[in-house]
């Protein structure tokens, strides 16, 4: 009898093991959207917060180069004093190295939002892909035309739309899509859409 | 000391008999017991999963309707939840730390009919 007993044991056991693995395997399931989500969400507001960062110093550029031009025509008239091509020349190699250090900078956000968000995915024991997102920061520099000063800035991606998706893809793909856009009132701001 | 051993001989018929039927109406019921223990985890993980998905695309802007027209097909599709079975009720709303919480609840029935007890009801609700 005893014997009988210990022997179908395991029958008594096998409903329990089969539940705890069913609900390990919704859990891994959850966690891992959950990870998707939050390098997509990481990754559009750290994202939002830059092209903001870019607009802002992009006014002051356009402020600090317009106000540039009236030295700078002063120094390239015919009566041109000694103290306005100095103030020129200063003023020329200020905004030039501000500008570069500004686009260095964007390059180090750019870089550090992309880590941030894969590091937000392995907090939750995933990996994550990021398609259609450019590798350099989408903006670029162009020359003015009075001065010829390479500070006119401009961003090259009219609509930001990257993709982060779960990296390797399992039978249950989880990919979403955020999505940058601009508010009436020139602010950046990030939204998740379902891929 | 033939009959008794006659007398023995019967009574241990009877005794295996009486344990072997025992261990039957325990292994059905053991079996029973199990199938129904593994039907109501695979209830709980399925509208545990289902609430989860609901709320998530309610969470990501998607009208009430389509949210859940979307995952049940995805339950659909897995085999998690057929056509022909228990009715699932859809509630979502946002919660007073504005949260989007997708409930979904279910009545079904029992594999053991009890005199008073036909069905379950389970209810599981996920915050986003």
């Amino acid at each position: 009898m005893q014997v009988l007993v210990l022997l179908s044991l395991p029958v008594f056991v096998a409903s329990l093991a089969a539940s705890l693995d069913l609900y390990k395997e919704v859990y891994r399931l959850e966690e891992r959207t959950i990870g998707v989500d939050n390098a997509g969400i990481s990754l559009a507001s750290a994202d939002a917060h830059l092209f903001n960062h870019f607009e802002k110093s992009k006014r002051t550029f356009d402020r600090l180069e317009t106000a540039h031009h009236i030295v700078h025509l002063c120094a390239r008239s015919a009566v041109a004093t000694a103290a306005c091509l100095k103030q020129d020349v200063a003023l020329e190699k200020a905004l030039t190295v501000s500008a570069n250090l500004l686009w260095k900078s964007l390059q180090i956000k750019w870089t550090k939002n992309l880590i941030a968000a894969q590091s937000e995915a392995i907090k939750r024991r995933t990996t994550v892909c990021i398609k259609h997102r450019p590798r350099l920061p989408p903006f670029e520099r162009g020359v003015c035309e009075t001065c010829s000063l390479p500070v006119k800035w401009k961003q090259t991606v009219r609509r930001p739309l990257w993709e982060v998706s779960e990296c390797p893809q399992r039978n249950a793909p989880l990919v979403i899509q955020t999505l940058l856009e601009k508010s009436p009132s020139g602010k950046w701001w990030s939204r998740l859409r379902e891929g | 000391m033939i009959l008794g051993k006659r007398r023995s001989i019967k009574g241990t018929s009877g005794q295996v008999f009486c344990e072997a039927s025992m261990i039957c109406f325990l292994v059905v019921l053991a079996l029973v017991l199990n199938i129904e223990i593994v039907r109501r985890a695979g209830w709980e993980t399925t509208l545990q999963y289902a609430s989860f998905r609901f709320a998530r695309k309610r969470a990501m802007g998607k009208s009430d309707r389509r949210a859940r027209d979307e995952v049940r097909s995805f339950l659909l599709l897995t085999g998690a939840h057929g056509r022909g079975g228990p009715r699932l009720k859809w509630t979502s709303h946002i919660s007073w730390d504005d949260k989007m919480v997708g409930k979904i609840s279910t009545r079904f029935p029992s594999l053991l009919a009890l005199p008073d007890k036909h069905h379950y009801e389970m209810t599981k609700a996920c915050r986003f």
